[in-house]
């Protein structure tokens, strides 16, 4: 009969458990690097197509929406020379990668009363794209 | 995204018809007289159609879109004419201190507004969705007249949501307070 020492036994679990963790990690990876070209250049076009109109992306440069110029870090209600509703300016939202994505998803519904007239992007693929897109305007 | 647009659009007139069905008998005969509105809303409501219109006749994509979006224009600009926007031609009269009684049907008007305000968030929502639509494609046939037209009909929904629907709503305010429910 075969024995295992209980070393080894140790060993193997805590190497399975290990290989479990690097799996895990590895498939959580994406989510944590910076977005990769594609979502960029996928994000370009969708920001072009759903804010574009509304949105410039040059700095200092507002249209119907402030520009989107530095977005990422930036507290909401912040850009100068852009007349902001008082649900905007009082948020107190800083906008990162999370509170993008929930504001992007539903405006209305993260920020009642704010005048964006705009229902948000409701594809989360799509979202992300042009959140990683926002993410290189600076 | 067109059918999105319409299935929103379908969306708004189940709401439109349930908010019409709560109204009060009352209510609904103050505001069933109709009122004029601004005449400078007139004008640009007229042209805002006609270039639509114009830009629908084409037989490229901006046509379709255009036609698929101006009923949705439509809609808005009718509940605009019916409600939102007689109480305005009240405030040249108002910032120079008259006040009569034959101006409370404006305070129903209001009211109405305020009850509705989602609904009419949403309807310039959803004017949002067509015109980005329509600039993208004009974008892509290089047509800068369908952009410049876009970007002044949202232009005009900010201008709809932070001043002519509020002003609106406190002119109905300020006639409730001076002459009472």
């Amino acid at each position: 009969m075969l024995t295992i020492p209980f070393t080894a036994i140790r060993n193997s679990a805590v190497r399975r458990s290990l290989i479990v963790l690097a799996v895990a990690a590895a498939s959580s990876l994406p989510m944590a690097l910076p977005a990769h070209a594609q979502n960029v250049e996928t994000g370009q076009k969708a920001f072009k197509q759903q804010c574009g109109l509304c949105h410039d992306t040059a700095a200092g440069k507002n249209r119907v929406g402030p520009s989107l110029f530095g977005v990422i870090g930036r507290k909401s209600g912040a850009v100068d020379g852009f007349h902001y509703s008082d649900a905007n300016k009082n948020s107190g939202l800083t906008w990162d990668q999370a509170t993008l994505d929930k504001y992007l998803s539903d405006p209305r519904g993260t920020v009642p009363g704010t005048t964006m007239t705009y229902a948000g992007v409701k594809n989360d693929d799509q979202r992300r794209d042009i959140i990683a897109y926002l993410a290189t305007l600076h | 995204m067109g059918p999105r647009i319409a299935a929103r659009a379908a969306l708004i007139a189940v709401a439109a018809i349930a908010v019409t069905g709560s109204w009060t008998a009352s209510a609904a005969a103050q505001t069933q007289q109709a009122h004029d509105i601004p005449q400078s809303f007139k004008v640009a409501h007229e042209e805002t159609l006609a270039e639509l219109t114009a830009i629908g006749k084409r037989r490229t994509h901006t046509g379709q879109i255009a036609r698929q979006a101006i009923s949705a224009v439509k809609r808005h600009f009718q509940r605009e004419e019916e409600y939102i926007l007689p109480p305005l031609t009240l405030a040249p009269a108002i910032a120079l201190g008259r006040v009569t009684p034959d101006m409370k049907w404006a305070i129903a008007m209001a009211d109405r507004i305020k009850a509705d305000r989602e609904t009419i968030f949403v309807e310039h929502t959803v004017i949002t969705e067509w015109m980005n639509e329509l600039a993208a494609a004009a974008e892509r046939a290089h047509e800068a007249d369908v952009i410049a037209f876009a970007r002044g009909a949202v232009a005009d929904s900010l201008n709809d949501t932070e001043v002519n629907e509020p002003m609106a709503i406190v002119i109905g305010e300020y006639l409730r307070a001076k002459l009472g429910p």
